[in-house]
């Protein structure tokens, strides 16, 4: 009976809210939308990245699948209610830092800026750039992994208490950076239903992977969702998030 | 009607006393009475450098907070008092400026009849804020106070702040995180106006970053805080400060209009290196060192965000410019910054401060201990060291974001409108 009833406090709390990708951004399980959080959100979180999909990110074998999963954990910030900030750092497990294998987990930053809200039948417009730091001299060139520059847009579409979140968007290179995490067109739809309202269910295509999920809002503060990449392999995103 | 006020005998001069002392405490006694009964809750309340004085048509009252962590809050205290407490007619004006170490700050003016309305919720924050005036133009109000009887002073009393602070090193491939962490009193107290003597003492508790794990003073100074008129601030601080400098140190702002939007500033430091040892020993070795920056800052008022662009002369003689992007949202603090040396090297990251400790100290006393109110963290995401500087201790200058007319308005919202 307790566990029943810290169930439904669970679910009865925080309504459609949308989800937090893998990737330390707003987004679907990994492909971004045009969603933010709230102007002054905090969030700290992590995702797991399932082996046989985790990249290495140094040294020799550097962009090669070599069979270790990975663990992201990033900090975001709405910094302006129109601006998203994110950090990150992806870990592979299994490794150790240490000199003889000069390994050391990979930093990248975000920043997303919503150039056009969702109003009537206008969708909500935003472009990021992910880990591009390089293209402003800021690191070198060689040490990105993740990058991509993007235009995404979203539109909600109501019927009968249902409630599905639709986005398109498309990545390339920029600055002489190439695009290695989002190739191309990506896009997705998060679906809430009138029986969960603080659930709901997602399927994106990062570009290169088929992925579905369902994401859980609890307590006003968490964000848990569990998912399969590539239809396949299990994936959880946890997050926590903070109004400043 | 016969008031007896026949000056032809004692009885009518007895009568004459009497109703004027009845017409003092019916008109100006009643004035008196409330302003003393105000001035009662305020210092009761713990605020220092309480003044008041009424005009014609207004009633102008300063203080000082050193009771609660951010200064938002403390004014909310304030106008709930006068709200409550002030007894005169609705269209007296309210004229509040609020000080820090003895210096004005920033100012806020409404109606006592819509501050009384809001405080007890006839009126919503946001119609109140709308005719009230939060104002950075001090100097008519702190000539107005000037003769007024200064009520629980401030000055001469001691404070002991305790602190931490984080040294960190990320990337080392024979420890991955390296870290010290320091424990810091410190010991301050506000001669007079504008007048700090303080110091700050390191303990090293945990430290894997490096080999200096003594606790010594690290900060010794004294520093005069200035406002000249309503658009000059300027801090002089003489003494030993961190990163082992010693010497002295000038900055200045200019607020060039009526408001915090736009600032221009600029700083000169002379200083030798030197510190003092863990016996209190000064070492020193002179070797003049100037560091310098100038620069401009504007504030989007909405967003309560700046942006910041220096160029000078830094710590380790490096020359360039700094631009920093940082949002305050009331005591928390991001930004990010990029320094950028005319060799070339970049130092780039983000920082943020937080409060920490109480909301509300304990009343001021002879001696107080309390909690340092913030902690700060820097992050170099690429880090060469560019364009760093030394911290030679709190000053008016580098409190001023919280008396931001913009700050308080925001801030106030919190603390006046609870549910």
């Amino acid at each position: 009976m307790r566990r029943i009833i810290v169930f439904v406090l669970l679910v009865s709390t925080g309504i459609g809210m949308h989800a937090q990708s893998l990737t330390g951004t707003r987004g679907l399980i990994k492909s971004p939308t045009a969603r933010m959080y709230q102007d002054n959100t905090l969030v700290l979180g992590a995702a797991y990245v399932p082996s046989g999909i985790f990249k290495r990110t140094y040294g020799q074998y550097q962009g090669v699948v070599t069979g270790n999963a990975g663990l992201n954990t990033f900090v975001t910030v709405n910094f302006l209610p129109f601006v998203e900030v994110m950090f990150r750092y992806s870990h592979e497990y299994n490794m150790k830092v240490q000199p003889t294998n000069r390994y050391f987990p990979d930093r990248m930053f975000t920043a997303r800026v919503r150039l056009m809200d969702e109003q009537g039948n206008r969708p909500a417009l935003l472009v990021g750039l992910q880990d591009v730091s390089a293209a402003f001299d800021l690191t070198c060139k060689g040490c990105s992994n993740y990058s991509a520059a993007y235009v995404v847009t979203s539109k909600e579409f109501a019927y009968r208490g249902y409630r599905v979140d639709a986005s398109l968007g498309y990545s390339g290179d920029f600055r002489g950076m190439e695009a290695k995490d989002f190739l191309g067109f990506f896009g997705g739809v998060e679906v809430f239903t009138p029986y969960a309202e603080n659930m709901s269910l997602l399927w994106d295509y990062d570009s290169q992977l088929m992925n579905i999920g369902i994401n859980g809002y609890f307590l006003k503060r968490f964000h848990v969702t569990l998912g399969l990449l590539d239809m396949s392999k299990y994936t959880w995103i946890l997050a926590y998030r903070y109004q400043i | 009607m016969d008031f007896g006020l026949s000056l032809s005998n004692l009885g009518g001069m007895r009568n004459l006393f009497f109703y004027l002392v009845l017409v003092y405490f019916l008109g100006f006694g009643r004035d008196m009475y409330a302003q003393h009964e105000l001035v009662d809750v305020l210092v009761a309340e713990g605020l220092q450098n309480v003044q008041i004085a009424v005009l014609d048509h207004e009633l102008v009252l300063g203080y000082e907070n050193n009771r609660y962590r951010y200064e938002a809050e403390a004014l909310g205290f304030v106008i709930d008092a006068v709200g409550h407490h002030y007894d005169g007619p609705d269209e007296l004006l309210v004229s509040v400026l609020i000080r820090h170490k003895g210096i004005p700050m920033s100012s806020v003016t409404s109606s006592l009849g819509a501050l009384r309305a809001l405080v007890k919720r006839n009126l919503d924050y946001a119609s109140w804020s709308d005719q009230a005036r939060f104002g950075w133009e001090v100097s008519r109000l702190d000539q107005v106070l000037k003769e007024a009887v200064l009520e629980n002073k401030s000055y001469r009393k001691v404070d002991l702040p305790v602190g931490v602070q984080l040294d960190y090193q990320l990337g080392n491939f024979d420890n991955a995180v390296r870290i010290k962490f320091n424990v810091q009193p410190e010991v301050t107290s506000v001669l007079t106006k504008g007048l700090t003597a303080s110091a700050m003492y390191t303990m090293s508790t945990w430290n894997d970053l490096n080999n200096s794990n003594g606790s010594r003073l690290v900060i010794a100074r004294l520093s005069q805080d200035i406002r000249l008129g309503n658009h000059f601030f300027m801090n002089l601080t003489g003494g030993a400060f961190t990163r082992n400098r010693l010497g002295i140190v000038a900055n200045a702002q200019y607020y060039f209009t009526n408001s915090e939007q736009w600032r221009l500033q600029a700083s000169w430091a002379e200083t030798d290196y030197g510190f003092f040892d863990s016996k209190l020993s000064l070492i020193q070795v002179p070797e003049n060192y100037r560091m310098y920056h100038a620069g401009i800052t504007y504030r989007n008022r909405q967003f309560h965000t700046d942006v910041d662009v220096r160029y000078g002369r830094f710590l380790f003689g490096d020359e360039g410019y700094k631009l920093n992007v940082t949002r305050q949202i009331d005591e928390v603090f991001i930004g990010f910054f990029i320094n950028k040396a005319t060799t070339g090297a970049k130092n780039v990251g983000f920082e943020f401060q937080v409060p920490v400790g109480f909301k509300k100290h304990l009343k001021p006393m002879a001696v107080r201990p309390m909690t340092r109110e913030f902690f700060y963290l820097p992050y170099y995401y690429s880090g060469t060291g560019v364009g760093l500087n030394f911290y030679a201790g709190e000053n008016a200058l580098l409190n001023i974001k919280e008396y931001y007319p913009s700050t308080l308005k925001r801030g106030l919202e919190k603390y006046l409108v609870r549910d």
